[in-house]
């Protein structure tokens, strides 16, 4: 499966809307599976990954109809966290599209946004 | 970036889990019948059961929520906040305040609302304070963990010492003083912290969640009597993070900013205050306060006194700062 993920905006302000399209293509003679999509924070570096889920949508799953299939989102984010990127510790906004295989490594697409004030 | 449990890795957790559950499940029913007919060691065998099939059930719950992804479990956790259909409100409310053009005079906390309450940020602690707004708590409070090892390991070495002394045994004793002299360490070191802790100096500033962009207005007061030949107090903003190495939890820490705002030497006598208000720049392109269960922005004070003929401490009071939010 090819996913692309679109964002209208890179640098969003805190409280202010995501959005964008996700475009999901199926190969040919592939299996249905799950595709999940979140609007979520991620911290990075030298501590263990923490997260915040802000939204959550399961985009196509085992009854879902075969083709190409443009999925577009809105999503209001919070005021904090902001994006951070310090020594030890960064924290960076995502939109991630997961593609479950049942055998093997799960198919993920992040795409990165800013949440950060004079956006 | 968080993954899931593999097919292989799912499979060997539950192979391993089964041997548990089996053995746990046939320990428990042998316990219950011995216990229906009468007999009480039946009930040791169940506990036994129960221990081992609850730990074997458990690992394939575990197991089993390990083939979910890390989002649908967090947005599980966070309840109907991250729901499909549903708006985040992770987010508060907009407050008209800072729309309207009076935000140059709106606080942090008036900013922000119930937002506070929601955000990934450190908790901290708060009185009423007496010269300005608020009263900084320390960032780590309790010693009772430190107090509470120091007794439990003088309690278990020191009769075992004096015993074996008792009776003669000097190549015993010799052996035991290295536990008591760990013990004495133990209880010299929280007693001096305990015994600092009470000439700790007293901590308010003006804005609590200070703002990123502003000025913070800092009180420090040092009551009396005491001797201090080196009192200093910094502005500090920190990064700490815990990580895991095998069973191991290790922390690291990197401070971004460490300001010195006073340096000072006085007397403070019997019943009496010493005090300075300061004035802390808080940069606009400052990191804002963050927490999670393993990574901290933590913005503090932190105060260090030399007391003559008392115990020093070196304490650090935690606040939060934030940015401005767009107007």
């Amino acid at each position: 499966m090819s996913i692309e993920i679109r964002l209208d905006r890179v640098r969003v302000e805190p409280g202010g809307t995501i959005s964008g399209r996700v475009a999901l293509t199926p190969l040919a003679d592939e299996a249905r599976l799950k595709v999940e999509m979140s609007v979520l924070w991620e911290t990075e570096g030298k501590g263990d990954t923490d997260m915040g889920v802000v939204a959550y949508e399961v985009l196509a799953d085992d009854d879902a109809e075969r083709g190409s299939a443009e999925h577009p989102f809105e999503q209001q984010l919070p005021l904090l966290p902001l994006s951070y990127d310090g020594t030890l510790i960064k924290v960076r906004w995502l939109v991630r599209v997961r593609r479950i295989r049942r055998f093997g490594n799960d198919l993920v697409v992040d795409e990165e946004f800013y949440l950060d004030v004079g956006a | 970036m968080a993954g899931r449990s593999g097919p292989f890795s799912v499979l060997f957790n539950l192979v391993f889990a089964i041997p548990f559950v089996a053995i746990g499940g046939m320990t428990l029913r042998a316990g219950l019948e011995k216990v229906v007919a009468g007999n009480g060691s039946g009930f040791l065998l169940m506990l036994f059961g129960g221990v081992f099939a609850g730990a074997g059930v458990r690992q394939v719950i575990q197991t089993l929520r390990g083939t979910r992804s890390a989002e649908s479990v967090a947005a599980r956790k966070q309840g109907p906040k991250a729901g499909a259909d549903e708006m985040p409100v992770v987010a508060a409310r907009r407050p008209a305040d800072y729309r309207t053009g009076a935000g140059g005079n709106v606080s942090a906390r008036e900013a922000y609302g119930a937002a506070l309450d929601d955000a990934p940020l450190p908790k901290i602690e708060l009185r009423q304070g007496r010269v300005l707004d608020h009263a900084l708590g320390l960032e780590r409070k309790s010693l009772n963990g430190e107090l509470v090892f120091a007794l439990l390991w003088n309690a278990l070495v020191l009769p075992v010492f004096f015993v074996s002394l008792g009776h003669g045994n000097g190549s015993a004793g010799f052996f035991m003083l290295i536990f008591v002299a760990v013990g004495a360490f133990l209880g010299f070191r929280v007693v001096k912290r305990l015994l600092a802790r009470q000439k700790l100096a007293r901590v308010e500033i003006d804005a609590e969640p200070a703002l990123l962009g502003s000025s913070l207005r800092i009180h420090v007061e040092q009551g009396g009597p005491a001797r201090v030949s080196a009192f200093r107090v910094n502005l500090v903003c920190r990064e700490e993070v815990k990580y895991t190495v095998g069973t191991n939890t290790r922390t690291e820490t990197h401070d971004v900013i460490d300001e010195l705002l006073l340096e000072d030497a006085f007397e403070v006598g019997l019943r009496d205050r010493w005090s300075r208000e300061l004035s802390a720049e808080l940069g606009p392109g400052a990191p804002p306060s963050f927490a999670s269960s393993n990574n901290t922005v933590a913005w503090l004070i932190r105060v260090r006194a030399e007391i003559e003929g008392w115990p020093d401490y070196d304490e650090t009071f935690a606040f939060r700062a934030l940015p401005r939010p767009p107007t």
